[in-house]
């Protein structure tokens, strides 16, 4: 027999009154149901009573053990008796450490047994469902056994060693903070979770064995004992803390050239960067997000893709997205931007709640958050509030536009509607620091307030209803006929593009809602608007089939809204996505190049006089 | 294969600030008893503790048996026994079972050793460890250390707290076995008389510090008591190294540690009368731990 099985014996001899205790303890549900009050429930007064009992003496046993087990043997100066036999300090603990659980098991199990083959069903209604309850007692119990014993000999020991495992659970807190993080930001909750349960494992490992080393380096000697438990422990958590944190380092350090699956572009009305969303090779389901320049090809990672929002500014000078301030305590978003030119990513200090939204200047200096009743206009350099004015519906869809560095348009629809949509349109003064309510309509329908804004502001198309509205008095202008469109927007110029669900066609309407064309769009059974190119040319996103059998075949199309004629159609490319973040589609400059995306998730630029396509070539 | 049961190479503890042990060394050859003499506090149980491995010295090395202790205890305790100063038995623990739990341990245990001692020391096995008196602890504990054979036996202040008769019996188990086995024995002990007459070498540790490490004979034959008429400079005349010196009625009393005839031939030459005085170890350790001064 060897010295672990010899001392868990001799533990478990020790603790035969313990298991006398609990042989009795398990006789009284059985008694207690039959007192005349547990007439006609009998069942149900075993199983309650006699689960709160096994889990009282199992969990109340572990603690006690965890706490006695060493460490009293430590206190009471009767350590030295086990070191004085051929045995080593892994049977020592061991040994103790398993007759201790099997102990806190076998008197659950003697109590909670006899209730549950009473009734098994009443049981699992009442405790642990379907799960094996000697299988989650045993796991709860070794659990809190161990961690009663780290805790017991850290605190028993009075050691200043103590500050330092305090020190030590908070950078390691801290640590765990910085690794799942960024992956939660990024989508890749499955890998946190993995991440984290690894780390609940290794910390019951480093719990388990970590007293060997205890016992080892510190025998009979408390305070060195505690020392060797606290360097095992930490040494074993910061390791697989280093471990998981440089694991979590490359998941996020891939390159713009390792995406495989693109989930998004993004493309700003000039200039030739474009943002580019997606999971890497062999990085899970991480979601990484990419500044990239066109002609170059170089890339710059951003640290969160734009669940919260984001976007380019008007003049394509500024990306800017929207931050959890927190990880656990998500109440707050943060603004943060970047030059596309080049340079940091910068945390601006401008924060919202979650149900905030923000909207750039066309030259990316300042901004709007629209908050709660609230519209605040900052200074993006400085993060100085430079107006702000009151009086929102919170409840309400925003769309906010700059008409001019110190006029702020801000136009709402409150999602509530029931059956009249109500329009607002408000204006916020930033040199007068006013805000004023310009008009209101109230149209009759309320198939959702999505809002669409002409480029100048002076036109509002409520999607939903189909309804042209003024852009200051909010008054109407035309209702458009038809069914409810699949996609719709006021374009640039104050043209209305909407685009049926059915054998998708292309109807535009003049800014005053008299019809201009009907265009059939080929080879597409479904079609969103996508952008529009100065001198009058509208790119629409088509699409045939569903994802899985025979795949989805994009395609994009360029029509020429003056003509009303498609111009050209690419096949088998993704357009870019629209920009509702501000209530308008894209507005792209003549010459520039489309970023569009293939089949095969590979990345090409498109001139959409030519229809030529160019792969783009990624260097990082 | 060495022939020392012990070492110790400049083995130094400290705890925190205090210097319990301060750079010993010592060796005990195979089949020897070694007698550790120190005060309370002079750091015999620190130095025991790392004898054991269950110290691990801030500096130096003890090897038992010719190997690392503190790498090697769990081996190193299948031949060594231990008497510790508080006997330290789980106290729940029948006597019965305590030889149980030996008997899956050792490899050489000797249940029957086991049993006879506990009969010659009238203690029933049935009794519970923590039930018994501090002198049946400490004869419990021998009897379980001399059961396992050991080659080597510690024994840190066994007799500590017992009285004359089982102070006697638990020696003559000892000296049983030395005689019967060869068994070497490092003994931490405050009785000196019983020691003087079984220990083959002497160490005395002061404030932490070994002062003293000799045979006893050669000890014993080097210390004497010498009262002279005289004044005490005609010692150093004398070519005598003594511990302490102190006037004698006119003359001189001092414990020589030099002592030879020689000397005595040279001290009768410059005093009129000289004493010379034998000194039991008791003696002895009194002048060197100077309990005893001028």
């Amino acid at each position: 027999m060897n010295g672990t099985l010899v001392i868990a014996a001799r533990e478990l001899r020790a603790n035969t009154r313990i298991f006398i205790i609990s042989a009795v303890l398990a006789v009284w549900p059985f008694l207690a149901s039959l007192l005349p009050t547990a007439r006609g429930h009998r069942a149900e007064v075993i199983v309650v009573l006699g689960g709160f009992l096994s889990v009282a003496v199992g969990l109340g046993l572990a603690v006690a053990l965890g706490i006695s087990t060493i460490g009293r043997e430590l206190s009471e100066r009767r350590l030295s008796f086990y070191f004085s036999k051929p045995v080593s300090p892994a049977a020592i603990w061991f040994g103790k450490a398993g007759a201790a659980i099997v102990t806190s098991v076998l008197s659950f199990a003697l109590i909670a047994l006899p209730t549950y083959f009473t009734s098994p069903q009443t049981w699992r209604l009442h405790w642990l469902g379907d799960a094996q309850p000697v299988v989650v007692a045993a796991l709860v119990i070794a659990a809190l056994f161990f961690l009663s014993h780290f805790l017991s000999s850290i605190l028993r020991s009075r050691s200043a060693y103590l500050a330092f495992d305090v020190i030590a659970l908070l950078l390691l807190l801290a640590g765990l903070y910085a690794v799942v993080r960024p992956l939660a930001l990024g989508g890749a909750g499955d890998t946190a979770k993995i991440i984290l349960v690894s780390m609940g494992a290794i910390v019951a490992g480093a719990l388990v064995v970590g007293p060997v080393w205890q016992l080892a380096n510190g025998r009979t000697d408390a305070k060195r004992g505690h020392a060797a438990l606290s360097r095992a422990v930490w040494s074993i958590l910061g390791g697989a803390l280093l471990l998981a944190g440089g694991y979590v380092a490359w998941l996020i350090s891939g390159y713009a050239s390792d995406l495989k699956d693109v989930h998004f572009v993004e493309q700003p009305g000039h200039g030739t960067a474009f943002l580019v969303s997606g999971t890497g090779a062999g990085r899970g389901e991480y979601v990484s997000t990419f500044l990239i320049d066109q002609r170059k090809g170089d890339s710059r990672r951003l640290s969160v893709p734009k669940w919260w929002g984001g976007n380019f500014s008007e003049d394509g000078t500024v990306y800017w997205w929207l931050q959890p301030l927190g990880l656990f305590n998500f109440t707050g978003l943060e603004l943060y931007t970047i030059p596309v030119a080049g340079g940091s990513s910068v945390a601006s200090g401008i924060t919202m709640t979650p149900n905030g939204s923000a909207t750039l200047s066309s030259d990316g200096s300042r901004v709007v958050v629209v908050d709660g009743a609230l519209a605040s206009v900052f200074d993006l350099a400085t993060g100085k509030l430079l107006a702000s004015g009151g009086g929102l519906d919170f409840r309400a869809n925003h769309v906010v536009i700059f008409l001019g560095p110190d006029l702020v348009r801000i136009v709402e629809a409150p999602r509530d509607a029931r059956d009249i949509t109500v329009v607002r349109v408000y204006e916020l003064d930033v040199r007068r620091r006013t805000m004023s309510k310009t008009g209101e309509g109230q149209y009759p329908g309320s198939r959702g307030t999505s809002l669409s804004l002409s480029g100048d502001g002076s036109r509002i198309l409520v999607r939903g209803i189909s309804t042209i509205a003024d852009g200051r008095t909010a008054g109407l202008v035309a209702r458009l006929n038809g069914e409810v469109p699949a996609s719709s927007a006021v374009l640039y110029d104050g043209t209305v593009a909407t685009i049926t669900p059915n054998r998708p066609r292309l109807q535009l309407y003049s800014r005053d809602g008299l019809p201009l064309h009907d265009i059939p769009l080929p080879d597409a059974e479904r079609a969103f608007l996508s952008g529009e190119i100065e001198e009058g040319k509208l790119i629409v996103a088509g699409s045939r089939g569903l994802p899985g059998k025979g795949g989805m075949h994009w395609s994009l199309l360029i029509i020429d809204v003056r003509r009303g004629v498609v111009e050209r159609v690419v096949p088998d490319v993704l357009a870019p996505l629209p920009r509702w973040q501000y209530g308008r589609l894209a507005h792209y400059t003549a010459d520039q190049k489309l970023v569009v995306v293939d089949l095969h998730e590979t990345l090409y630029t498109l001139d959409p006089r030519t229809g030529a396509l160019q792969k783009v070539k990624l260097t990082g | 294969m060495s022939d020392l049961a012990l070492t110790a190479e400049d083995v130094t503890v400290r705890y925190g600030k205090r210097m319990a042990v301060d750079g010993v060394s010592l060796s005990v050859p195979i089949g020897s008893v070694y007698a550790l003499l120190g005060r309370n506090g002079a750091g015999k149980s620190s130095l025991i503790r790392v004898l054991l491995g269950l110290l691990r010295p801030d500096q130096g090395q003890a090897t038992l048996l010719g190997e690392d202790v503190w790498r090697n205890r769990a081996r190193l305790m299948e031949r060594t026994g231990v008497v510790a100063e508080e006997a330290d038995a789980p106290p729940e623990m029948r006597l019965r079972d305590l030889g149980w739990m030996s008997s899956r341990l050792y490899a050489r245990w000797q249940q029957g050793a086991f049993d006879e001692r506990l009969t010659r020391f009238d203690i029933d096995s049935a009794a519970r460890f923590g039930e018994l008196s501090k002198g049946q602890k400490k004869q419990v504990a021998l009897a379980l250390a001399l059961a396992a054979t050991p080659e080597l036996i510690l024994l840190d202040d066994p007799t500590l707290g017992l009285d004359v008769v089982a102070r006697k019996s638990l020696f003559e188990e000892v000296i049983a076995d030395m005689a019967d086995r060869g068994l070497t024995v490092f003994i931490a002990t405050h009785d000196l008389g019983a020691i003087e007459s079984i220990a083959d070498r002497v160490g005395i540790l002061k404030n932490g510090r070994l002062v003293l490490d000799e045979e006893l004979e050669t000890l014993k034959n080097r210390f004497r008591r010498i009262r002279f008429a005289g004044p005490a400079d005609t010692l150093a005349e004398a070519n005598l190294t003594v511990t302490w010196s102190r006037p004698w009625g006119s003359g001189t009393e001092a414990v020589a540690t030099n002592y030879d005839d020689l000397a005595l031939d040279r001290l009768r030459q410059r005093a009129r009368t000289a004493e010379v005085v034998p000194m039991s170890l008791e003696e002895i350790f009194m002048a060197v731990v100077g309990e005893e001064r001028s």
